[in-house]
């Protein structure tokens, strides 16, 4: 049994979905049996069927499992779908257009491993503009524009048990994390690393390298 | 508890900044939380007149792998590195920064690289660039990996980050171990790197595990800028030299 269950949405992330699925599978101290990735296919019209069935003859098909649903195009929904397959006992998400830096479940592990009574660890992550050249993802790190953002979904890493009583994701387009992630917060013990282990990226339109962040397809950045 | 495997190297002098603690705190910390716990750590002090001894003891009474090696006045790094040198009992001695953290995969990742390589004598990684708040600000991982690059990277310029990297302690006191002399002060890594890389394969590590406070190497960043470049141009003109003849590509005991 995986120690770590991954949960990666997708719709159309034909793109960037390398760059995250490795960023998992690559994972630094991990053993190859104690993870598994579970990517849901959020009925993607792209050819993000075809880069995932790539991925997973390269990475290892024991590795990756390749959920695929009529689109949904709500996290939270999407989300649950990989709940409902975990078999981890921890869970951690990583959205399919960001990717997590190599200490991320290590550092999640050592702090669950000095205090077992924690339901939920977070780590920090960082900001970068993603931009598209010739056909591939470029990356620019920056620093977060909003001294508040510290934590978001790909940081959490928690228990599994956790959701049996605190229930699933709501389906709300938009903020279904930060209800789900509150309620685990006020049923159990959880800490922060303040560690940084992962980068959200925000696309950019054309050449305007100005923050760009559009809410009308907040349906997409997952 | 066995003989540790991996010797941490850390000297610290005046490790409080602004009467805050804060950054050493988060220093040791980065070590104990190491995945690979079978280490020790040595902390040099080297003649701190702000709390930093108080805090080392604080730790140590919680961690039996750290040991304190206080040296009685403020003797300089090269003299502070070779001290704790010394001490170390473990075949392999890892360096660390008080002002830098390591990330809890570091001494594994390296520990295996090493334990692949018997050849190789060194190797260093890239970094994180953070700010105060601990926000990541860049990710520096450009430099050279493989030895003969390195080897020849290393007649322009310093390609290892000092904080970062792993070294087998017999090739390094096999070369002497750091230099004391006043000249290569402040680029003292960088004349170390030159005299090991000479005969033996120094690497870096593809990837990056060392988190490293732009704002707060202020000793080196402000004040002692101007000297450390002299140095560095003093110790590449050395290194041209040291370096012209092929490797005699000793293998490390």
């Amino acid at each position: 049994m995986p120690k770590y269950s991954v949960i990666m949405p997708a719709y159309n992330r034909a793109l960037f979905l390398g760059r995250a699925v490795k960023s998992v599978t690559t994972q630094d101290c991990i053993g190859p049996g104690d993870i598994e990735l579970i990517v849901v296919d959020d009925g993607s019209t792209d050819n993000t069927q075809d880069v995932l069935n790539g991925l997973i003859s390269s990475e290892g098909k024991q590795i990756i499992r390749n959920v695929r649903v009529d689109h949904v195009g709500e996290p939270g929904t999407v989300r649950n779908i990989a709940i409902d397959q975990a078999s981890g006992d921890f869970i951690a998400y990583c959205d399919s257009d960001d990717y997590w830096l190599p200490h991320h479940l290590a550092t999640a592990g050592v702090w669950f491993k000095k205090n077992p009574g924690l339901g939920m660890v977070s780590n920090y992550w960082g900001f970068a503009h993603f931009w598209v050249e010739n056909g591939q993802v470029r990356t620019r790190i920056i620093v977060p524009p909003h001294p508040t953002w510290a934590v978001n979904t790909n940081c959490r890493v928690h228990r599994k048990e956790c959701v049996a009583k605190v229930g699933l994701f709501n389906t709300s387009k938009w903020g279904e994390d930060n209800d789900f992630f509150s309620r685990i917060e006020n049923a159990f013990p959880c800490d922060k690393t303040g560690i940084v282990s992962s980068v959200n990226g925000y696309i950019q339109k054309g050449n305007n390298l100005t923050f760009q962040f559009d809410k009308g397809v907040r349906s997409q950045y997952y | 508890m066995s003989d540790p495997e991996v010797s941490v190297l850390m000297p610290v002098w005046n490790g409080c900044r602004n009467g805050s603690d804060k950054f050493l705190r988060m220093s040791i910390e980065s070590i104990l939380n190491q995945t690979f716990e079978n280490l020790e750590f040595i902390i040099v002090n080297d003649g701190s007149r702000d709390g930093t001894a108080g805090t080392i003891e604080e730790y140590k009474a919680k961690d039996p792998r750290i040991r304190i090696v206080t040296l009685p006045q403020n003797m300089g790094i090269q003299k502070a590195l070779n001290a704790g040198l010394r001490e170390c009992r473990a075949r392999l001695v890892a360096r660390q920064d008080a002002d830098d953290m390591s990330t809890v995969t570091r001494l594994e990742v390296q520990k295996k690289f090493m334990d692949d390589r018997p050849a190789t004598a060194m190797c260093g990684t890239g970094m994180y660039v953070i700010n105060e708040d601990n926000k990541l600000v860049m990710e520096i991982n450009d430099r050279p990996c493989n030895y003969v690059v390195v080897r020849e990277a290393l007649k322009e310029r310093c390609v290892f980050v000092h904080g970062s990297v792993m070294f087998r302690k017999s090739a390094v006191l096999d070369v002497g171990g750091y230099s004391e002399e006043e000249r290569v002060k402040h680029a003292e890594d960088y004349d170390l790197w030159v005299r090991l890389a000479k005969d033996y394969s120094v690497e870096n590590i593809p990837g990056v595990i060392l988190y490293f406070h732009r704002n707060h190497q202020s000793k080196i960043g402000n004040v002692y800028s101007a000297k450390q470049a002299a140095a560095t141009k003093l110790i590449g003109g050395m290194a041209r030299q040291t370096l012209a003849s092929p490797p005699l590509q000793k293998i490390p005991g």
